[in-house]
């Protein structure tokens, strides 16, 4: 139980930051967060112990993460009068940044959290979302400029 | 783009403590299932359900499955419901159960619940509302189609039963007087946040896009609506009225008195209920082909079977789950304090009239 707490608590906050930063949503992020790492405890017989742990769990997150806003999308769910996400804000210097991120399309959101807050290569990423490299790279691209001019006509 | 390694999400550090909490719980379950786990019992599940496949609709055959129902389920189950392991009584369809014990049939119904204190009992047939004293005498009926769920509450100077007509919520008072509709609503049982514990008397409820709204009756103020999503199947407050208790069969949620989502657990859900008097929430749940009842955030279960469990129903105390068991037909009594302490009892529906749900099991006195 000791090393399954170490691993968790190693890991958590990065997953739950990506999840969150796809979502916008609190409960949402983690929703998902908790779903990843039910599901990796799951598979942990399946898992080859010679790789990495972080990749394999935020594979999940980020694939969760924009299924589920696709599947919010679709809904319509956030309502005017809905109070369920009453969350404190982040650190007010990058409240801009978070919100230009919100706008961007949910796969753009997704590639940018993976290259910029997780760290990983264009062709990690492209291997964690099933992707071709140059979609990768294009979705970065058009992602950074949208954020670019979405976060100075917002400061 | 480096100012991402600055960020910190909202609520993260809390987040990650109830996540713990839902993971260890996992990991330790896991462990136990995996000891426990022998290679034969998938080939004696099978055999087991072909049997009963064969004989089930036969005339023969039912025999054969009213024999097999007696040997599911607790072996030492005692033969008859001579008492109560805690103070209070027990309402299931139109019987109240005493704690010695004792048995009274209330009427033709097959839903009710307790007022506050336990002093009235509301009663739902088909096509009838009924206010009962615990003796059965009835104080008012209400002519309404379709009633389920009857739920009342209240004090000495405002006291409200809320129930469905159809697919209308419904109030009216204690009195059975100013019966009128409410809203829309999905088949699941509402809610009363009592009016001492925290502010006015307010009702939970959801409506048919599974959106739970929580709203004050005397003013019609909406305190708070959840997203639409699963129909819930479970609806309550805690007694402090501070958390409200939402389940759905792939997710169970506990939200604060102003809809902020305090906890979220994924897993398959049939019932959960609060402990009286506080914020814990006894569990029932299924893990592959078992029924688990167990407390959230606690890593052992208190049981664990193949058969398909119904209903967890805390006792006034706290310190006893009734656990309904149709298959076997029988109830169980677990101690919540563990130690696997367990009482068992059979022939449930033959000694109440084929009643098996419970309504409630009131009060302390």
């Amino acid at each position: 139980m000791a090393a399954v707490e170490s691993l968790y608590r190693a890991h958590w906050p990065r997953a739950y930051r990506a999840a969150y930063l796809v979502v916008h949503d609190g409960a949402g992020a983690e929703d998902i967060a908790q779903e990843a790492f039910l599901a990796a405890l799951r598979a942990l017989d399946r898992f080859d112990r010679r790789r990495p742990f972080g990749p394999w769990l935020h594979r999940i997150v980020v694939n969760r993460a924009i299924d589920w806003t696709r599947a919010r999308t679709l809904r319509r769910e956030v309502e005017a009068d809905d109070t369920v996400v009453a969350e404190l804000a982040p650190a007010a210097d990058l409240e801009p940044l978070v919100r230009a991120l919100a706008s961007l399309p949910p796969e753009q959101r997704a590639v940018i959290v993976l290259r910029h807050l997780l760290e990983y290569t264009p062709g990690e990423i492209a291997g964690m979302l099933d992707l071709p490299r140059g979609t990768v790279n294009s979705r970065l691209r058009r992602g950074l400029d949208a954020l670019s001019d979405e976060f100075e006509g917002t400061r | 783009m480096n100012e991402f390694a600055r960020f910190r999400a909202p609520g993260e550090a809390e987040a990650e403590e109830r996540t713990w909490a839902v993971v260890a719980a996992a990991y330790a379950e896991r462990d136990a299932t995996r000891a426990r786990r022998r290679p034969l019992r998938p080939a004696l599940v099978l055999a087991v359900v072909a049997a009963l496949t064969a004989v089930a609709f036969t005339p023969p055959g039912k025999a054969v499955i009213a024999s097999v129902r007696k040997a599911i389920g607790v072996a030492s189950a005692r033969p008859a419901l001579f008492s109560l392991p805690a103070r209070g009584n027990v309402l299931a369809g139109g019987w109240l159960v005493r704690a010695d014990g004792s048995a009274r049939r209330l009427g033709d119904y097959t839903q009710s619940s307790w007022s506050p204190f336990g002093h009235f009992v509301v009663a739902a047939n088909r096509n009838e509302l009924a206010a009962l004293e615990p003796d059965g005498s009835i104080r008012w009926t209400l002519a309404r189609p379709d009633v389920r769920f009857p739920r009342w509450a209240g004090g000495r100077t405002d006291t409200r039963v809320a129930y469905l007509s159809g697919s209308h919520l419904r109030i009216v008072a204690g009195d059975g007087t100013g019966d009128r509709p409410v809203a829309l609503a999905a088949h699941v049982a509402p809610s009363w946040r009592e009016a001492a514990s925290a502010g006015a008397l307010a009702l939970a409820y959801a409506d048919p896009r599974g959106r739970v709204r929580a709203f004050e009756p005397a003013s019609g103020r909406t305190l708070f609506r959840t997203a639409p999503g699963p129909v819930p199947t479970t609806l309550e407050w805690s007694d402090d009225g501070g958390r409200l208790l939402v389940v759905t069969p792939g997710r169970l949620r506990i939200y604060d008195s102003h809809g902020r989502l305090k906890t979220s657990v994924p897993g398959t859900f049939r019932d959960a209920s609060f402990l009286p008097g506080t914020r814990r929430v006894a569990l029932l749940s299924l893990r592959g082909n078992d029924s688990v009842v167990s407390l959230l955030g606690t890593a052992r279960p208190l049981f664990r079977t193949s058969g398909r469990l119904a209903q967890v129903v805390p006792s006034p105390d706290a310190r006893w789950l009734l656990v309904t068991w149709p298959q076997a037909d029988q109830w169980l009594f677990l101690r919540v304090a563990g130690n696997g302490r367990l009482r068992a009892v059979g022939d449930i529906s033959e000694q109440l009239g084929g009643s098996f749900a419970v309504g409630g099991w009131c009060c302390r006195r």
